[in-house]
């Protein structure tokens, strides 16, 4: 019966969306055909998109790193004042769903925005600068909201590794050059791939920063978008396929090259020492670029509240708005029309985290039975919507469901629940693994039963976990955009959209507000996922 | 009557034979040790009484009857897991209780026999105290304490003390065989130390391979080892070649006189190549006869014999004998 529900899921919401988008890419009229295919390669504009997805991504990969490992070296091995605030304010870039970030650095550093004039004014420059556009746009939004992975993927890394390593290293003669390159970097490289292919992945993904803020450069999740949009299906059911192909090509190749490349260590080791930051002058240095280092981080932030408290319609040419008002807020809470896309996101990410987190507790215990075939088949689909583009998931589904459930309140919350199986199964099955299994053994020989030790033992201790992982499911389903813009209804609008259309209509404040609800909804919920899973988190150890 | 008993016990895990044809019995009451290097298919059989692992073949019976296929929470046996696999969401008192309550005993026979369990392993007022807050020690008492308030058939430790301080060991090797005496159950408790098996059991049955080499009482197997396996693995042994196999004796057993102070019959020469001061004894390295044999003697004040002498070696009759077959372990 388990597996029946467990089935259910797996079969109708990932492997027949998927299947029926690459099968029905062949059959663009009813008829096998390859033709499609044909077209897109034959076409400029198709090779081009193709071309353009990959190197953005593979760039993206590189500043990201650029950024994010350095960053966290400093944070692991330097003392300096700050430090601490500094370290949190580093993953600020987490708290701004996709959408919001591109507009925000849009009105900083796109032709008109503050930023740009600013400096235009400063050097007394022709025109205003750094005026972002196309794949450099692109690539900066990237680069501040991607580097996040590398930065926490190398610091937890470097927590694990171990300092006396280095040391032994340094005690044979190592300089710092020979430790970095042939003990650190070494031991990194599973936490370093695995940022590489997150990154990559969402780059690959990435649909608002191109299709807001990339001046019509072609970029394949975009054009699957348009294609629906022109009324193409065959072309934008090939478009997902070569989409998903490449993400999938990826993904194996770097998981190929993990596995050749894993070292874990032999010892349990020691903690590197932190060097702290003593002299004067070192001081002001750090003091400096940290703070530059804040408010770049920030500035995305600050930006979107300034704007929430502009009066719609008066900000035209002036560098900082001229008239500001709390209106905005308060019509989301008092005008029915406002308040409706804020009920939406808040029901549709409720229900799709709830029955993520019920099935995904169900699939968990019953996979944790499992063995063999079976077992690797839904191993395989639970973590395919990972694997997959929201663009692809999104479209994939609404083609395939195109008779039952397309243009119906019930799918986009269906999309949100299936696009997060993977994030919350995972975050289940940490929590099971931190569990000792010997607990149920010894329920067991104390007379309890299968429900009663699931009941008494298993549930309290793996809840948090599971709870914690849920609420990051919620955030994605709240402040998601690439999904929703595929397949809602006006009578489901989330906040994401309505934060579009206002734009659309020039209605800066009331968007910004939005935006900065959202904000503070995922702030808090983050918060609360932390509550969660502090106390009686160590599990017992000897 | 024994009070637990294992017939023609088999386990194979896929291809893999972890136990073999396993006769064991318990009398009621008794502490019986299972002892052997990892790998020797102790904690499988360990597992298989507390109903946590079923036998590919054989049987088990408790108080004559036929519990093989009896469901692990049906059995009523105690066990204490080798890392205590305490609830630690759970404080004292709920870990202690758990057993209680799936028994659903009413709230007062649950608390009377949870301060009781607490008392006897001297944790008295750890009641409210959360797990984590626990010493090694302390987890391992309130482990014990919990396999022993359901008042089982049959307790079952699991390498009980091989997660502790050696300064700890000592103090709790003598805290379980007083409760194990209180409580009078029959335990039944695996390890790989020797000395722990030798001074917690009233019999030891020795393991290697997934095959039992031996049963007896502590004295039995240390003295009169049934095979070379066993000798080795109970202590530091001699195993010389003889007629028939080998002669086993203990390094402690062998006599060594200095040659000037005449020789009697009996014995040989050997020289002395190493000698190794180890406070109240000593031990030699010998070669003689064409044969290298260790012995170790309390010097008592006495000289010590330095390499390049050559001793008087006797081997007392009594605390040698000779073992079948010959020596597979080097």
């Amino acid at each position: 019966m388990i597996a029946i529900i467990i089935f259910f899921v797996l079969l109708v919401g990932v492997l027949y969306p998927n299947a029926y988008t690459f099968i029905g890419s062949f059959f663009p009229d009813g008829g096998f055909s390859a033709d499609t295919y044909v077209r897109f390669f034959s076409s400029p504009s198709g090779r081009e998109a193709l071309a353009n997805s990959l190197t953005i991504s593979v760039a993206t990969v590189l500043f990201s790193a650029a950024i994010g490992i350095p960053l966290a070296f400093v944070f692991h091995r330097f003392d300096f004042p700050g430090r601490r605030v500094l370290r949190a304010i580093a993953s600020a870039p987490v708290l701004l769903p996709p959408l919001v970030g591109v507009i925000s650095f849009l009105f900083l550093y796109g032709e008109s925005g503050i930023v740009s004039r600013s400096i235009q004014n400063a050097l007394g420059l022709a025109e205003p600068w750094p005026s972002l556009r196309g794949i450099w746009a692109i690539l900066i939004v990237h680069a501040y909201t991607m580097y996040v992975y590398f930065f926490m993927f190398t610091s937890a890394g470097l927590e694990r590794l171990d300092g006396a390593m280095e040391e032994a290293a340094e005690t044979l003669g190592a300089s710092w050059i020979a430790k970095l390159t042939r003990v650190t970097l070494p031991m990194l490289v599973p936490s370093l791939v695995g940022a590489a292919l997150v990154t990559f992945m969402a780059s690959m993904a990435s649909f608002s920063a191109p299709y807001i803020f990339g001046g019509g450069v072609r970029v394949l999740s975009v054009e699957i978008f348009n294609s629906k949009l022109n009324g193409n299906t065959p072309m934008a059911l090939v478009e997902t396929v070569l989409l998903a192909s490449s993400s999938l090509a990826v993904l194996f190749l770097l998981r190929w090259y993990e596995g050749r490349h894993r070292y874990s260590a032999v010892g349990k080791g020691v903690a590197t020492q932190r060097v702290p930051i003593t002299s004067g002058l070192a001081k002001l240095v750090a003091g400096v670029i940290g703070t530059v280092v804040v408010l770049l981080l920030i500035l995305p932030h600050l930006m979107v509240l300034l704007m929430s408290f502009v009066k719609d319609g008066t900000w035209t040419v002036e560098l900082l708005p001229p008239v500001y008002t709390s209106e905005n807020y308060l019509k989301l809470f008092t005008d029915p029309t406002f308040l409706e896309p804020i009920q939406n996101s808040l029901w549709m990410a409720g229900v799709a985290t709830g029955l993520n987190l019920a099935w995904g507790l169900l699939a968990t215990f019953w996979l944790r039975r499992t063995r063999g075939n079976l077992r690797r088949f839904a191993d395989i689909l639970i973590i395919i919507p990972w694997a997959l583009p929201g663009t692809v998931v999104a479209l994939a589904m609404l083609e395939s469901f195109s008779r039952v459930l397309a243009g119906t309140v019930a799918l986009l919350p269906i999309v949100y629940f299936v696009r997060n199986i993977p994030l919350v199964v995972r975050a289940i099955d940490a929590s099971f693994a931190q569990m000792d299994p010997a607990v149920e053994e010894a329920a067991a020989t104390l007379g309890a039963g299968t429900i009663y030790t699931i009941r008494r033992v298993v549930l309290p201790l793996v809840l948090p976990g599971a709870l914690a992982g849920s609420l990051l499911a919620f955030i994605t389903a709240l402040g998601d955009f690439v999904s929703s813009i595929i397949v809602y209804v006006y009578s489901n609008r989330p906040i994401s959209i309505e934060i579009l259309s206002q734009l659309r209509i020039s209605n800066l404040g009331t968007a910004s507000a939005y935006a900065v609800l959202l904000i503070l909804l995922i702030a808090v919920t983050l918060l609360a996922g932390e509550r969660i899973r502090a106390p009686g988190r160590d599990p017992l150890v000897q | 009557m024994p009070h637990l008993e294992l017939s023609h016990i088999t386990k194979d895990f896929g291809t893999v034979r972890a136990v073999q044809d396993l006769n064991l019995e318990v009398d009621r009451g008794e502490v019986l040790s299972i002892l052997g290097p990892s790998g020797c298919g102790k904690t499988t059989t360990l597992r298989m009484i507390a109903g946590l692992e079923i036998p590919t073949s054989g049987s088990i019976l408790a108080n004559q009857r036929d519990i093989t296929r009896v469901p692990a929470r049906q059995r009523n046996i105690g066990m204490v897991f080798q890392n205590y696999a305490l609830f630690p969401h759970l404080d004292v008192f709920e870990n202690i209780a758990f057993g209680l309550r799936t028994r659903r005993l009413a709230q007062p026979i649950v608390e009377a026999r949870v301060v009781k369990a607490l008392k006897s392993v001297r944790l008295d007022g750890f009641e409210r105290r959360s797990v984590h807050q626990l010493s090694g020690g302390q987890q391992q008492r309130v482990a014990l304490a919990r396999a022993l308030a359901i008042e089982p058939e049959v307790l079952l430790l699991d390498e009980p003390l091989s997660n502790l301080d050696p300064s700890l060991r000592e103090e709790l090797r003598d805290q379980i065989r007083e409760v194990v005496r209180e409580f009078h159950v029959t335990t039944v408790f695996v390890t790989h130390d020797q000395q722990e098996a030798l001074s917690l059991a009233d019999r030891i049955a020795v393991m290697q391979a997934g095959v039992c080499r031996q049963v007896g009482k502590p004295g039995e197997v240390y003295d009169k080892p049934a095979d070379a396996f066993v000798a080795r693995f109970l202590g530091k042994a001699n195993l010389l070649p003889a007629e028939n196999g080998l002669l086993f004796v203990r390094p402690e057993n062998v006599i060594i006189h200095g040659v000037s102070g005449g020789t009697s019959g009996s014995g040989f020469s050997a020289v002395v190549t190493k000698a190794v001061f180890e406070g109240p004894m000593v031990t030699y390295t010998l070669n003689g006869n064409g044969v290298t044999l260790t012995a170790r003697q309390f010097h008592n004040g006495r000289r010590i014999f330095q390499p390049g002498e050559t001793v008087h070696v006797q081997i007392p009759p009594d605390q040698s004998h000779v073992i079948p077959g010959s020596d597979e372990t080097e």
